[in-house]
């Protein structure tokens, strides 16, 4: 059998199945969810974006009504963090929106980058985490007269929860995450080196 | 954010999964094992396409747009994921009576054999074959892939050796 025969029988052989099963509602159903999907696709945006105006304006908000100097400073602390997660989420996101060609180099080189930025961003996260509470715990003990008011803020639900709770399993998170993200890398990195070997 | 198609795509966009369901199918199937990943990836290549249709200015055919879209949601869906390639499923209905099953069994045995060995090809050579099997020819691989026509040739010439062999291999 010739090279043209040959590919001609192994199309036919590979369009005769397989038949989808059920064809009169699968069309209607994958338009339907596709429908629904890309509409919450674009909601997916607003959480971030929410929680930034309901923290932000929440501080902004207090600040403005009670006109203590600590509100304020933690008003102005508080941007400076939002402000400073947007732009380093932006910073780890640069080049990672589109892969740079349609090859399977450029996906497999932009699934690369997807990773090493999670990894970086995850670990600013957990910073600016321990940063936050930090950079808290400092200014309230610091304008309300420290050390006195040091252990009861320290001791107080809200510090408990975020923090001497929420960091540790937030770091317990991390790891988890970074093992995964890292294997998944050393995943990529193999395909990487294989399509190089393969198509110089 | 993407934009959202006019009436015009809409129309478009139902045909193009009407006429191109099962090839959509067979190129899920050929990159996701299980039958809900498959769901979840042609699901992927429709909203792609929903979302593309809108930029869509008639540079090269309309096949060649939704293989490309297609190919690109099933190369992000290989990198993303860790289990990839599964067997193709084969759904003979032995409730049937309009199917001679024997003839039936015979069939899906051998493509059975066909969709193994291109399982066994790497990536960059299974993703020219499965578009040479959807009938595409080499300028619009070449367009779904992103590489030169030369190239194309090349890969398959190599891709087709390796699948003669790994079936000649199963038969023997």
């Amino acid at each position: 059998m010739n090279d043209d025969a040959q590919i001609a029988a192994w199309r036919r052989e590979w369009q005769s199945g397989p038949q989808p099963r059920d064809t009169s509602h699968e069309e209607e159903r994958l338009k339907y969810r596709t429908y629904r999907q890309s509409r919450l696709l674009r909601l997916s945006l607003i959480p971030p974006i929410l929680v930034t105006i309901t923290v932000g304006g929440y501080i902004v908000v207090r600040a403005a009504a009670s006109g203590a100097p600590m509100d304020v400073v933690l008003a102005v602390e508080g941007w400076i963090f939002i402000i400073g997660m947007w732009v380093g989420s932006l910073w780890f996101a640069r080049g990672t929106w589109r892969p740079l060609g349609e090859t399977t180099a450029a996906f497999v080189d932009l699934a690369i980058r997807r990773c090493q930025s999670s990894l970086k961003a995850s670990r600013m996260g957990m910073w600016v985490y321990a940063a936050q509470l930090v950079a808290v715990c400092f200014l309230v003990s610091a304008m309300e007269g420290y050390p006195a008011r040091a252990i009861p803020l320290l001791t107080s639900w809200p510090v408990i929860l975020i923090g001497w709770i929420g960091l540790p399993a937030y770091v317990l998170w991390l790891r988890w995450f970074e093992r995964g993200k890292r294997t998944e890398l050393a995943r990529l990195m193999e395909m990487k080196r294989q399509l190089t070997v393969l198509d110089p | 954010m993407g934009e959202s198609p006019t009436g015009g795509s809409e129309v478009l966009f139902e045909r193009l999964l009407k006429v191109n369901r099962q090839a959509l199918r067979r190129l899920a199937a050929s990159y996701a094992r299980v039958a809900s990943d498959q769901d979840d990836l042609l699901q992927e290549i429709a909203i792609a396409l929903w979302r593309a249709l809108p930029k869509f200015r008639g540079e090269c055919s309309e096949r060649a747009f939704l293989f490309r879209i297609a190919h690109n949601r099933c190369m992000s869906y290989v990198v993303k994921r860790r289990s990839t390639i599964g067997l193709l499923d084969t759904q003979v209905d032995p409730e049937d009576p309009r199917c001679n099953v024997e003839a039936q069994l015979s069939r899906e045995h051998e493509r059975g054999r066909l969709a193994r060995a291109i399982q066994q090809l790497p990536l960059i050579y299974r993703e020219v074959v499965l578009l040479m099997l959807e009938g595409l020819d080499y300028r619009e691989i070449s367009e779904v892939v992103g590489i030169s026509e030369s190239n194309v040739g090349a890969r398959l010439n190599r891709a087709r050796q390796q699948l003669k062999k790994a079936m000649d291999e199963e038969l023997s």
